[in-house]
């Protein structure tokens, strides 16, 4: 009787043991989500987990009057300076590489929707998340705070600061420091219909065709440091779009791309540019540019 | 005094079914013509989790070369004057890939595209929530729906984000969550130039209305004809 007792335990703990491997199984690990700590206008601190704005992993800052996506990855710390009723938020941010950036969020969009709107709305920009007493949301207005974690160890990703000459179809050049195409070190570009990118830090150069000048669409040739080319077709357009304002269409048309010179601000537009070359980020990793 | 053993016994059998016919239905449960087919060997699964919407343009970079492995676009740019909702997918998107980490691009009808990394482990289904919303606008001159071209701008409209084309039939603008602001200026037809606030949350559907939708004619409300003869 002992021993079938004894086999009938063991088969129970052989099948508790496959029970759980196939819930190992089936059950997928959570990617890592952000951690971050939230303190309240009161100073009330939130620990949060699976912490997002509005359910994406990056904030949409104004840096100088220009559209950031910033991401969480980048970014160590945040503090809201200005008054809870206020429609913009005034922001500083400490960078995980230390760079410190101030900028404007936008608080004010939480009002009730507009009559002609049917369904949504409503929504209010939000911080949401989980903390240990169950789901966690807050308004960015209510927010004085935020102290993303990290995963410890985790070598902080860093925004490279681009260097590029840029040469004109008139054959001018220019010496550019953090050159960004619309806000953003990636450069967008259509293979077909299919929209795609080119991250800027891990391209060589980028020649632009002369034929298509004129036209809305450029074809361009990308090559990578690697060696890698692509080819695709970047939007060039100077058509004025119906509802467009003067300064959307300037920034449109001539400040795709943006960054520094040694005399003061850069911009300009793609339908001026021949080549783009980019210059290597350490002395020795490339070939010098020129 | 027998009984004690055999409850056991019983008990494990029941189990043992139990798990057989839990491990029956994920493997192969889904092959019985519902739901996706059984994961392609030696690979796993990425779906999308967009929020209801069955139909993006996406395509997925391998994190360790760089290169695009997958790609699928069937939906037709935002500005495109042929586009519009030809059906519902009944099932998120989704692709078989080799166990690895991966980098999903969902692209919108802005220039904002949403981006997830994902680590892709063989024979297990992988959700990548993807934070859209979807709107849809209708313009409407006296009592028809138009074609009419608008642009959509960040909220405090600073920045064109994008531009789209109203449509006769159901056409919804794919967005990721956020607040946004969409101008339609038609001043040579309608005489009209509209701004209007967007708020999408995930998953949810909002629809503005431009221009008087054709009210339906009331009981005992006569025609205008009759009242002139």
């Amino acid at each position: 009787m002992k021993r079938d007792m004894l086999q009938g335990g063991c088969a129970l703990v052989v099948l508790c043991g496959l029970l759980l491997a196939a819930w190992n199984i089936d059950v997928h690990a959570e990617p890592a989500s952000q951690e971050a700590t939230v303190i309240d206008r009161y100073g009330n601190q939130h620990q949060v987990e699976r912490f997002t704005y509005q359910g994406r992993l990056d904030l949409e800052i104004y840096i100088g009057d220009q559209r950031r996506m910033v991401a969480f990855q980048l970014v160590d710390r945040i503090r809201f300076e200005g008054e809870p009723g206020d429609e913009e938020q005034a922001v500083s941010m400490v960078m995980r590489s230390g760079k410190k950036e101030s900028g404007i969020m936008l608080s004010g969009g939480g009002a009730t929707p507009h009559q002609d709107a049917v369904g949504g709305g409503g929504s209010g920009r939000r911080f949401t998340g989980v903390t240990p007493l169950g789901p966690f949301f807050i308004l960015l207005n209510d927010v004085r705070e935020i102290i993303l974690r990290h995963p410890a160890g985790e070598e902080a990703p860093q925004e490279q600061v681009l260097k590029a000459t840029i040469i004109t179809l008139e054959g001018k050049r220019f010496e550019v420091l953090d050159l960004r195409f619309r806000g953003k070190q990636r450069l967008d570009f259509f293979r077909g219909r299919n929209k795609r990118f080119i991250p800027l830090d891990k391209v060589e150069k980028i020649d632009f065709d002369d034929s298509g000048a004129a036209e809305e669409y450029r074809p361009i040739t990308a090559t990578y440091w690697n060696g890698r080319t692509v080819m695709g077709t970047v939007d060039a357009s100077t058509v004025r779009l119906s509802g467009e304002t003067d300064k959307s269409y300037y920034e449109r048309v001539n400040a795709a791309l943006v960054g520094k010179t040694e005399s003061g601000l850069f911009s300009m537009g793609m339908h001026h540019i021949k080549q783009i070359r980019f210059h290597a980020a350490k002395e020795g990793d490339a070939p010098a540019d020129q | 005094m027998k009984t004690k053993p055999l409850q056991v016994s019983c008990i494990a059998w029941i189990l043992f079914m139990a798990a057989a016919l839990t491990g029956c239905a994920t493997t192969s449960g889904s092959g019985g013509g519902y739901g996706p087919p059984p994961i392609a060997e030696g690979k796993g699964r990425l779906m999308l989790e967009a929020g209801g919407i069955n139909e993006v343009n996406f395509y997925v970079l391998d994190n360790e070369t760089g290169d695009e492995v997958y790609a699928e676009t069937p939906r037709s740019a935002a500005s495109s004057p042929i586009g519009y909702e030809t059906g519902y997918g009944a099932m998120p998107q989704f692709v078989d890939l080799p166990p690895g980490s991966y980098m999903v691009v969902v692209n919108t009808d802005i220039e904002d595209s949403v981006e997830k990394e994902v680590e892709i482990r063989m024979g297990q289904e992988t959700y990548a929530t993807i934070p859209l919303g979807r709107f849809q606008l209708i313009f409407f001159e006296g009592s028809d729906r138009r074609q009419v071209p608008f642009l959509i701008y960040d909220y405090n409209l600073r920045t064109v984000l994008g531009r789209g084309m109203t449509s006769t039939e159901v056409r919804y603008f794919i967005v990721p969550t956020g607040e946004y602001k969409v101008r339609i200026e038609n001043l040579a037809s309608s005489g009209r130039d509209e701004i209007r606030p967007v708020q999408v949350n995930m998953g949810q559907t909002q629809n503005i209305i431009i221009g008087p939708p054709p009210s339906p004619s009331q009981p005992g409300e006569g025609t205008g004809d009759s009242e002139q003869q």
